[in-house]
């Protein structure tokens, strides 16, 4: 008996356990996230599972139309009116535009976000894209500046650095000649402070030794030691924080001319701005939520901006730190009760790494363009389960099928396509799109499937090849010469490769942007698969089998390097991928090439050392615009993993960004993306990344089967649920 | 009793104190950077320093007793910081705390896991003593290729192969998820499983070793029924092996199996715990690992104490 007792206690325990936890509830639309939403702070945002949340629990001025992207207005009335030279951009905000809390949505929430997006505290991982705004990259570089400077300490452990030096004669400058600097932040004695700053200042200016200029500095070096007393640190970490503000306001181009007129000034006149402001970090946060302001504090009628904000002290998710002067952010406020949003649907609930569910919100300022009244995100990660799930009815829509059996999947439709193709067309010719003729059809037998979709995306499965003059230690990097990598991309079969390898029956790609993904671009035509030709480019580039070992050799006979190629072990794509690379390679070209294996942490450290000489890549557009794929050639771009450096792409892009005529601008990019697809090859473009969908066709409708793919929640819908 | 319960108690932090080093160290030389997205774009060199600064990700020691106080809560104590026991913001996802998700995922993973250990002792139990009684006979050989295939299959086969029979042929159980017994039934039995196999064989020795002894010949000439000799004599001694093995073994199953809440979707700490892993999710790491070895150290106590309750003979 003594036994039993523990195992009914623990039995009753359990029970009563399981009882109190409730299945959640069905929804109108039932969709798989295969990876938890990492963020629903907008400007934090990059993922996809997370962007495609932003639409629908934000909106921002403009959204695109997903069918064409063409750009409709959202918050905004209209289309904005852009002036003459256009740099700028005026927009008018509809009046009845509601937060969920039922606040009016004004163009205050606008700067504020951006605000916030621009600002190098917020860490937000696109905040280059709103350097296309007047000063938002000297502001950026500015609240750097003045961050350093805050901990910069010259008189430390460390010996100072110039940088140091600098930073700190900044900041000591702003105090001493600065508007509204409380008095504890001033220095004792302002004259003889005065005197040695300016001496500081000079030597800099000079390129002096500036440690040897700081040593006899006393007051200086008193002043410096009153500003690092902790009491004191606080004051000046929220007098630079101000000093912030009235810096935004006067140098960024974004102004609230009234609560509900926006004005934009940009650097240049950027002609895909508008497509920018539909990617959803443009997106508005609602202020007080975001900093979590005290419940107490009232809010008037007009809106946050009507009244002056809490002190740091009541606002629970935001803190100045008194180490680094640095706004610190808590993140916590993206959770159902606290979340407000303006978008179609509000966060009802979420449950980490189980579900999240979205309804529809009663402020929303357009009901009639809302499908579904509820949404139910289920997070399965592993993808046999997903598609049992799907399988089982229990889910509508399956975003992302990368079970290793999908291509046996693709399969199973290809045959049920291909035996009732003439019905098929009939139905297609008498106008029906895909989805509605497949669901015509009578259903699938045994070892046929219609359930189950390929879709393009806005995204390139490539190679990357090192471009730098030589490898990590020193050694002769063949791939430096442009001629080398010609011959390593004609000698490659693409189509084998998405037939054979991946079967996935991706579009196979000559040039890096995905073919009608933009609207008035076409891309150029890149290399071939030609085996003579590209024994003829490594002949050229001095490499040939002289002495008959199979092998090719330089002029003084030492073999071709053996090729490193670099890929992720996350998925076996790029281990099946890269296998027959290497074999295909080592047949055409007579090069030895060796695998390299790496998980995905080790693979980003390798890029970005330079540690390959091929490596896959991969690279999805976020903007309607050539320049979302072409900037990674760019010689100074941070995602240019292969240091690839050429004067021309560069010169072409920056001829591009001035250019007014849109024919003219883009007919510069074609030519940019030329030399990079015939001439340059940084990378060997492999084939247009696919996304499997699963869902019954005609039962789920609303989804857009354009090359940018982005599906809009609000406008999917389930019949027969 | 009451010495070994106040001693082992009494080294429990300092236990933790070691685990908390040792992995924060192995943790810390994941390579790669916690707030960066293993793919795709990167931000700018400032806003990456930035980050690292504000999660006290650029130094060591810096991190090391920052999260230390927190966790422990001598920071609240010392009026540093607003809350004692904070595991701090998960570094991957970031509107939640690890706290957060500990108490969802904890109560998942030790419902989940307690169930499957019940589970694995009635179907262990039970088919243990059956084969000790009557060692070599047909009913022996079928519950050893049981066990054997309880060890040998593993649980994502398992609970795949339950899935497709249960859930889409038959439909009686639900398709992963968590909420309500029906999700509980199928990864419950996967996961007790491998338990229940090797607690079979446990009893089965006990078993067959206890029946051969004199005590229990004794109680067979005293004419005592042979279901009282069994289950309340010889049961009894040979349990108790499998009662020092169920400890570490509860522990184990409550704290979550990463394949078992894979296959299944369900929201336990197992799962979250490989994950954090693989993202480097350092305060991720360091709360479940923290939680995992608090219970590993208590359920080895309740089991000691246990012990002694079973049989008073046992000097603790």
């Amino acid at each position: 008996m003594k036994l039993l007792a523990p195992f009914v206690i623990i039995a009753l325990a359990l029970t009563a356990v399981v009882w109190l936890d409730e299945t959640p509830a069905d929804a109108d639309i039932v969709f798989v996230n295969q990876n938890e939403v990492f963020t629903l702070d907008p400007q934090r945002m990059s993922y996809l599972q997370d962007l495609r949340l932003a639409h629908v629990v934000y909106e921002g001025l403009v959204r695109w139309e997903n069918q064409d992207f063409s750009i409709l207005p959202a918050v905004a009335t209209a289309l904005p009116e852009i002036s003459a030279d256009g740099r700028r951009y005026r927009f008018t905000l509809r009046p009845e535009a509601r937060w969920s809390n039922g606040e009016p949505v004004t163009a205050h929430d606008f700067i504020y976000a951006w605000r916030r997006a621009i600002l190098p505290d917020t860490a937000a991982d696109y905040s280059n894209l709103f350097f296309a705004i007047d000063g938002a990259a000297e502001f950026f570089d500015w609240r750097v500046a003045q961050s350093r400077g805050f901990v910069a300490d010259p008189f430390g452990p460390e010996p100072p650095t110039r940088a140091t030096v600098a930073a700190f004669a900044k900041r000591l400058r702003s105090l001493l000649d600065g508007e509204r600097v409380p008095d504890t932040l001033r220095p004792a004695t302002p004259a003889a402070v005065r005197v040695e700053l300016d001496r500081l200042e000079s030597a800099l200016a000079r390129d002096a030794d500036p440690a040897g200029v700081l040593d006899g500095a006393t007051n200086l070096q008193s002043w410096h030691a009153q500003l690092a007393d902790s009491g004191v640190r606080p004051l000046e970490a929220v007098w630079a924080w101000e000093r912030m503000l009235d810096h935004f306001d006067q140098t960024v181009g974004v102004r609230a001319i009234d609560d509900h007129s926006l004005e934009v000034t940009l650097v240049r006149p950027t002609a895909y701005f508008l497509d920018l402001l539909c990617f959803g970090v443009f997106f508005p946060v609602h202020r007080p939520t975001v900093e979590g302001w005290d419940a107490s504090f009232a809010i008037p009628p007009r809106g946050w901006a009507a009244v002056t904000p809490p002190p740091f002290a009541q606002r629970r998710w935001v803190r100045l730190s008194p180490k680094t002067g640095k706004l610190e952010q808590k993140h916590e406020w993206a959770k159902p009760g606290r979340l407000v949003g303006n978008g179609t649907h509000v966060l009802a609930e979420w449950r980490y790494k189980r579900d999240l569910r979205l309804e529809r919100n009663p402020a929303y300022h357009d009901p009639g363009r809302i499908r579904a009244d509820s949404i139910l995100a289920l997070t399965i990660e592993d993808t046999n389960t997903a598609v049992l799930a799907f399988e089982s009815g229990r889910v509508d829509w399956l975003a992302d099928v990368d079970a290793e059996y999908q291509s046996d999947m693709l399969a199973q439709r290809e045959a049920y396509e291909t035996r009732h193709a003439a019905r098929l067309a009939e139905l297609r010719a008498g106008g029906l799109d895909r989805d509605a003729a497949l669901a015509q059809l009578p259903p699938p037998e045994a070892g046929e499937r219609r359930n189950i979709h390929r879709f393009p995306t806005f995204g390139t499965d490539f190679y990357s090849f090192n471009c730098r003059p030589t490898l990590s230690g020193g050694r002769v990097n063949p791939f430096a010469n442009a001629g080398v990598r010609r011959a390593f991309v004609l000698a490659t079969d693409k189509q084998v490769i998405v037939d054979r390898v991946t079967r996935l029956g991706e579009p196979v790609m000559t040039t890096f942007i995905p073919p009608g993904s933009i609207l008035g671009y076409d891309s150029p035509v890149g290399l071939p698969h030609d085996l003579n030709r590209a024994r003829r480019e490594l002949e050229s580039a001095g490499w040939e089998d002289r002495d008959g070992d199979g092998i090719v050799e330089d002029a003084g006979g030492v073999a071709f390097p053996t090729v490193d190629l670099l890929y992720t072990t996350n998925t076996p794509r790029y281990k099946w991928i890269s296998l027959n690379l290497k074999s295909q390679w080592e047949r055409a070209l007579g090069v030895r090439v060796e695998l390299r294996g790496v998980e995905t942490k080790f693979y980003k450290e390798d890029l970005k050392l330079g540690d390959f000489m091929i490596a896959r890549g991969r690279w999805y557009g976020d903007y309607g615009d050539p320049t979302t794929f072409l900037d990674l050639c760019r010689s100074t771009d941070g995602n240019n993993d292969r240091k690839f450096n050429s004067p021309e792409v560069d010169a072409l892009l920056d001829d591009a960004a001035e250019q007014r005529d849109p024919a003219e601008r883009m007919r510069t990019l074609a030519e940019c993306e030329r030399i990079i697809v015939q001439e340059e090859v940084p990378m060997l473009f492999l084939c247009q990344l696919v996304q499997v969908y699963a869902y019954e066709p005609g039962r789920v409708r609303g989804l857009s089967q354009h090359p940018r793919l982005t599906q809009f929640l609000w406008q999917m819908e389930v019949v027969d649920r | 009793m009451i010495r070994l319960v106040v001693r082992r108690l009494l080294q429990m932090p300092l236990i933790l104190l070691a685990i908390y080093t040792i992995t924060f160290t192995l943790a810390w030389l994941i390579p790669g950077n916690p707030l960066e997205n293993p793919e795709g774009r990167r931000p700018p060199e400032e806003i990456t320093q930035a980050m690292l600064e504000q999660y006290r990700l650029d130094s060591y020691w810096g991190f090391y007793w920052d999260y230390l106080g927190k966790a422990t809560g001598v920071s609240w104590v010392l009026g540093a910081h607003p809350r004692p026991f904070d595991l701090g913001p998960s570094l991957k996802h970031e509107n939640w705390t690890v706290n957060e998700i500990l108490a969802a995922g904890l109560p998942v993973s030790v419902t989940l896991g307690l169930a499957a250990i019940l589970l694995a002792c009635v179907i262990g139990i039970t088919s243990g003593v059956i084969g000790g009684v009557r060692p070599g006979s047909v009913v022996d050989l079928a519950t050893l290729l049981v066990a054997l295939v309880g060890i040998s299959l593993p649980s994502f086969v398992i609970g795949a192969a339950l899935l497709v029979l249960f859930s889409v042929r038959l439909e009686v159980f639900p398709i992963g998820g968590w909420g309500g017994v029906s999700h509980i039934v199928l990864p419950a039995i996967t996961l007790s499983l491998p338990y229940a196999a090797y607690i079979a064989r446990l009893t089965r020795f006990g078993m067959i070793d206890q029946l051969e002894s004199d005590y229990v010949r004794a109680a067979r000439a005293r004419g005592l029924p042979e279901w009282r000799v069994v289950l309340k004599h010889a049961l009894k001694n040979a349990f108790l092996p499998v009662l020092s093995y169920l400890g570490p073994a509860a522990a184990t199953a409550m704290t979550g199996s990463f394949v078992v809440e894979k296959v299944f979707a369900v929201p336990g700490i197992g799962t979250h715990f490989v994950d954090a892993v693989l993202a480097k999710d350092l305060t991720l790491i360091m709360g479940v690992v923290l939680t995992y070895a608090a219970m590993l150290i208590l359920f080895n106590l309740v089991v000691d104490v246990m012990y002694r309750w079973v049989d008073p003979r046992i000097e603790l």
